[in-house]
């Protein structure tokens, strides 16, 4: 009988296998169980459910714009292809080479953000988007640098071992990050990028130092500051001020403000409050007709309020708060110091922007562009945030395999 | 999966106790970073609790007022449908009023510019210039550059465009994809087709797509003929599956008034060649100071037509050419500080518009606008004759038998009050009945004495002077202070209200209770509209005659018909006032009036003529009122009597009302004339009559009244211009009604001329009042 059972049968009773049949068949992990299926189900959903509300966003502009009631949501679903076309490559390479290509990537993000300069696409007063020459396609730079930084910081920290938990380490971290946010801010105009690099490399410095009373110094101080312009702004005459500062009156009195952010936040809080609890039902979003500017993209979440209420809104960020808690219980299980720091690299990645999102779309921050992941219209946003997923996949099978060669020796 | 956990939770464990064996110095930093990653794990979900909790405070505390703030936005963004202010068609259901369809033009500028390279602007804004040749297109660049996020512009002379001005400009739209963010809302514009037509009655609007009606029926019945506007939530793209809500446009109803627009254009023309014969005649301005004239069903109280001189266009009612030839009127603030309303000796000439500023311009047009018939009053002299006695008769003071004696005159209280021939030495003996056909005014004054005060004022209650009749048009007057009741009546009043002085009335009162006399004393409500229908031609509304009450019996009612048949046909004798008012080839009954006005004694009268036709078994009552003409012996009611004989002879034979009398040469001559030969089918005896002393032309006695002859227009019922459809052998007019051939009778429903739904379809009514010639 003992004969005729395998070894997984075997180990669900509770039996040791013999230490031969044990080597033999702990080689061989399906596929399946390399990947984390939950993971990808998840992901899957937040995409399928992100297409939809872009379908029910963006059409009646894209009727509008070009005849084509689904031009968006076509793009949008080609770029979830690629980008899960790229992923599932990602998920097959063992990410330790990057260890190699860490340095090399982030040099070629950086020098894509010079390529605005001859490339650039304008809009919106600010180039972000580079387009490729003799091609209609057009990719955002600061999207590349995010992973590139991921990649790089991970890199970094690795390296640094112990050491990071000195001051000088520590400002070591920062050395690939400040050039990064100067060039993204200085050549895209775009601060919500260069804040989420910067999120980014605290959240996994933060993660990888055994300290606390720094980062909760620095989060203090940062307060502090916040607190100083705002109160500065409060007090000060609303009808003068620059760009930023404008940003910081349409944040703290939306309805006083003429500026055109003013005028996105309170569309999207008018979004927000029309669909009360239960949403208006899913397409029946009017701010999305003319009062919200790119409905699909960076004012998504109120849309998705209108439509499907707080409701609709509240489980979409338990799905990302799953997401989450699934990269957390990866991260948890890397063993390598590098693998981890990817792991956490793309968690604050995620969530910072999510929160960013939210925050802005309910006013809870100043106006600035942020997407929301997995969600949002945008190529280089998915495709880039697939192939980070893709990342977390290759590092948790990294750990299954890995595991399976350390029980075996 | 089961598999997976236990292995972590294995594999954690001894990997913890193995690494801290094997990587000694890592293995506490591997703790920290896990500790670490749950730090920020919570931070995390801290945060995004905290957004949520923001989420659903925004909805608590602000989502009412946000939900509005996004219904005042939608209601920007969204497509007004316009309702269609309904008909007003008459009798027959041909269009008094009718609404048609005109297009707004509005530039979307924020279309228009969507790309950055700005490709539609140039091919818009050149077709833009070939197509409308009257548009500004440099304030239009001006106002896209000026304002390019801008959503909604209507350029100047883009506003109230036909369907044929957009339809070139429509096509290209379809055609070229470059041509964009130009659309066009649609609006109703109100139009008359008949110009003046029933101007008195119908009124005008004054507001944008066609609401606000002011005066007659607009007036009136507004709340009826106004609908509900519809709105088109989003989109204006008709292909768009994701179009929004859309709540179709409540039509306005439709009026279906009693008036025939034949005899109401009879009647007009008719009045307005009394003006055209007598104006400038005694002094510069119009024939009369007024002219009015109602003809009502005798049965019904329904009105047939009701026309005043001077009119107006409804479609142009700013326009000031009907003020010329009217007395100026000025506002004056009298002592008490308020403004009163004072006709000055000036007749409006061009120069005298050119120095009024825009309020005067205002006072003067109100008085243009109101409806004379319904709205001013006056005292209506001897046709309140057969009132009087119809009291008398009814209350028992006369018997009818009795004979009075006149001498010209009867002194009451201090007053010596003539009568119409006091310098001949009087009448002599007169009878109830001289005394209505020769219009005595001793008699009257006898017979108000014999029914006293009490009883008199009691009858003027029941004939319902002085009150409103309620008919449906706006702006009746109320003369109830200017009517005595017995508390106040003295002697001299009595004597003098007995033949229509010293008390005011409106024609609409008078002539709805005289058809009460007429027809065996049944008073009815006079009424316009028979009948509301809505859009569709659902009948929503039928207005039946409405009877209020019976004011004399009907053996009284039938010694008036006789008296007032002797006012007019040969019993009278020679003396009877009326006989120049018999149209040819009826015999009819009524009374004269000759009305002094106030101050007394200035010369100027109101005259008048009140009859019902024919004689034997009356239908129609008519009134005629001329209010002071411009002659200089204004004391004769042959100005009226002479209007009455003219439209009578036209409308009765158009009424199939068969003729009675025998003609005589010179009526048939008149008959023909007037292209009224085919009368004869209705009964006019063909066979010639001696002459009768009194033809119309002998009768006129003024030396300076020209024979109003000469080339007319010859007007026909509208159904008699449509083309007979060999197919079916009823006339078809342009909207696609059938006529009976011969009797005019409107076949099947009329549904298809209210639905204006097709655009363009305002040409076919243009088209309609060119063939008609109804002006």
């Amino acid at each position: 009988m003992a004969e005729t059972r395998t070894y997984n049968q075997r180990r669900r009773s509770g039996q040791n296998p013999p230490p031969e049949e044990k080597r033999r068949v702990r080689r061989r992990y399906a596929l399946w169980e390399q990947l984390d299926l939950s993971l990808i189900l998840n992901l899957l959903i937040i995409m399928g459910f992100g297409l939809l509300m872009v379908y029910s966003a963006s059409s009646y502009s894209a009727l509008r714009m070009f005849n084509d009631q689904s031009h968006f949501f076509m793009r949008q679903l080609l770029w979830d292809i690629v980008g899960l076309g790229l992923g599932l490559v990602v998920v097959f390479i063992p990410y330790v080479i990057y260890k190699k290509f860490a340095l090399v990537i982030y040099l070629i993000s950086l020098a894509s953000i010079f390529l605005v300069i001859p490339f650039g696409s304008e809009s919106h007063g600010a180039s972000r988007w580079v387009v490729i020459p003799g091609t209609k396609m057009q990719f955002q730079p600061s999207e590349i640098v995010k992973i590139a930084i991921i990649l790089f910081v991970a890199f970094m920290i690795n390296r640094l071992g112990e050491a990071v938990n000195t001051f000088q380490g520590m400002a070591y971290v920062f050395v690939p990050t400040i050039p990064a946010m100067a060039f993204i801010f200085g050549l895209t105009s775009h601060l919500s990028s260069a804040l989420i690099v910067l999120g980014i490399t605290i959240m996994m410095l933060f993660i990888s130092s055994r300290d606390y009373k720094f980062f909760l110094g620095v989060l203090i101080l940062l307060g502090l500051i916040a607190a100083g312009v705002c109160a500065y702004v409060a007090s000060s005459d609303l009808t003068g001020g620059n760009y930023r500062f404008g940003r910081i009156v349409a944040w703290l009195y939306p309805e006083l403000s003429t500026d055109e952010a003013a005028h996105q936040i309170l569309n999207s809080l008018y979004a927000i409050g029309n669909g009360g609890f239960w949403g208006k039902g899913l397409g029946q979003s009017v701010q999305k007709i003319s009062a919200l500017p790119e409905p699909h993209n960076d004012f998504i979440f109120a849309i998705i309020c209108e439509e499907l209420g707080a409701f609709g809104a509240i489980v979409l960020v338990l799905l990302y708060v799953l997401l989450l808690f699934q990269m957390y219980r990866i991260a948890r299980r890397t063993r390598d110091r590098f693998g981890f720091l990817l792991v956490v690299g793309v968690m604050a990645h995620i969530a910072i922007q999510v929160v960013l999102h939210i925050a802005v779309n309910t006013n809870s921050m100043p106006n600035t562009g942020v997407s929301l992941p997995f969600v949002s219209y945008g190529g280089s946003s998915a495709v880039l945030l697939i192939v980070e997923m893709g990342l977390v996949l290759s590092v948790q099978r990294q750990n299954v395999i890995s595991e399976s060669d350390y029980e075996t020796k | 999966m089961a598999r997976f956990d236990r292995r972590n939770d294995n594999t954690e464990d001894s990997g913890e106790s193995r690494s801290r064996r094997a990587f000694k110095p890592q293995a506490p930093l591997r703790r920290v970073r896990n500790t670490k990653l749950l730090v920020a794990l919570v931070v995390l979900l801290v945060a995004l609790l905290g957004l949520v909790v923001r989420l659903v405070y925004i909805i608590q505390v602000h989502g009412a007022e946000y939900q509005k703030m996004v219904l005042i936005n939608q209601a920007y963004d969204t497509t007004v449908i316009p309702f269609r202010r309904g008909d007003i068609v008459d009798s027959k259901g041909s269009i008094l009023a009718s609404s048609e369809r005109v297009y707004n033009m509005v530039v979307d500028p924020s279309v228009i510019l969507t790309y950055e390279d700005h490709r539609y602007y140039e091919p818009t804004m050149r077709e833009l210039g070939n197509c409308f040749p009257e548009l500004d297109m440099q304030a239009i660049r001006n106002y896209i550059s000026a304002n390019p996020n801008s959503k909604y512009y209507i350029p100047e002379n883009g506003r109230r465009l036909t369907y044929s001005q957009i339809a070139a400009f429509k096509a290209v739209q379809s055609e070229n994809d470059f041509v964009r963010g130009i659309y066009f809302e649609e609006e109703y514009r109100r139009v008359y087709p008949n110009g003046s037509l029933a101007s008195s009655i119908l009124g005008f609007t004054t507001g944008s797509n066609s609401v606000g009606g002011m005066y007659g029926l607009e007036g009136f019945y507004e709340d009826v003929l106004v609908g509900t506007d519809g709105r088109e939530y989003g989109y204006q793209n008709e292909e768009s599956s994701l179009e929004r809500t859309v709540k179709d446009a409540i039509d306005g109803y439709t009026l279906h008034t009693t008036i025939d627009a034949y005899v109401q254009a009879v009647v007009e023309k008719y009045l307005k060649e009394f003006n055209d014969t007598y104006k400038n005649n005694h002094h510069t301005g119009n024939g009369a100071e007024n002219l009015g004239c109602v003809i009502m069903d005798i049965d019904s109280g329904e009105i047939l037509a009701m026309a005043q001189y001077p009119d107006y266009d409804p479609s142009d009612y700013k326009n000031t050419d009907p003020l010329l030839g009217t007395r100026l009127i000025e506002a004056v603030q009298n002592e008490r500080g308020y403004t009163e309303y004072k006709k000055t000796d000036t007749y409006i000439t061009q120069e005298v518009l050119d120095g009024l500023d825009s309020s005067q311009l205002n006072v003067n047009f109100a008085s243009l606008w109101k409806n004379f018939c319904v709205s001013n009053t006056y005292e209506p002299g001897s046709v309140a004759k057969p009132f009087t006695v119809a009291a008398a008769l009814e209350d028992g003071s006369i018997t009818g038998n009795e004979v009075f004696t006149c001498n010209g005159f009867l002194e009451v209280g201090d007053h010596k009050i003539k009568c119409h021939n006091y310098i001949a030495g009087g009448d002599g003996a007169v009878s109830v009945q001289d005394s209505v056909a020769w219009s005595c005014n001793v008699a009257l004054m006898k017979i108000g004495q014999a029914m006293g005060r009490e009883e008199f004022c009691k009858f003027q209650q029941i004939f319902n002077f002085g009150l409103k009749t309620n008919i449906d048009l706006a702006g009746e007057a109320r003369t109830a202070s200017l009517v005595y009741d017995s508390k106040t009546m003295l002697p001299t009043d009595l004597a003098t209200n007995t033949f229509g002085q010293n008390f005011d009335v409106t024609m609409i009162q008078m002539i709805t209770g005289f058809c009460s006399l007429i027809n065996g004393g049944y008073y009815y409500e006079p009424h316009l509209v028979n009948k509301i229908t809505n859009s569709s031609g659902a009948v929503i509304e039928n207005i039946e005659p409405r009877l209020i009450k019976q004011t004399v019996s009907e053996s009284t009612s039938e010694r008036i018909r006789e008296y007032c048949r002797a006012v007019v046909m040969p019993e009278g004798g020679d003396r009877r006032t009326g006989k120049t008012a018999r149209p040819a080839g009826y015999a009819i009954g009524g009374k004269t009036g000759t009305a002094q006005t106030l101050p007394r004694g200035n010369g100027e009268y109101v005259v008048s003529f009140m009859g019902y036709a024919p004689a034997d078994d009356p239908q129609i009552a008519i009134y005629v009122v001329v209010d002071r003409p411009n002659v200089k012996e204004q004391d004769d009611a042959k100005y009226a009597t002479r209007i009455v004989r003219n439209i009578l002879t036209e409308v009765l034979p158009y009424l199939n009302i068969y003729m009675t009398e025998p003609l005589s040469d010179a009526e048939l001559a008149e008959l023909a004339e007037k292209q009224l030969d085919n009368t004869l089918q209705f009964g006019g005896s063909d066979h010639k009559v001696a002459e009768e002393e009194d033809t119309p032309q002998e009768t006129i006695t003024d030396g300076d009244i020209i024979d109003p002859t000469g080339e007319k227009s010859r007007i026909y019922p509208i159904w008699m211009t449509y083309p007979i459809d060999p197919a079916t052998g009823y006339r078809v007019s342009p909207d696609g009604q059938f006529f009976d051939a011969y009797t005019g009778e409107l076949i099947g429903g009329d549904n298809s001329s209210l639905d204006d739904t097709v655009p363009g379809n305002d040409n076919l009514i243009e088209g309609q009042t060119d063939e008609t010639g109804v002006r």
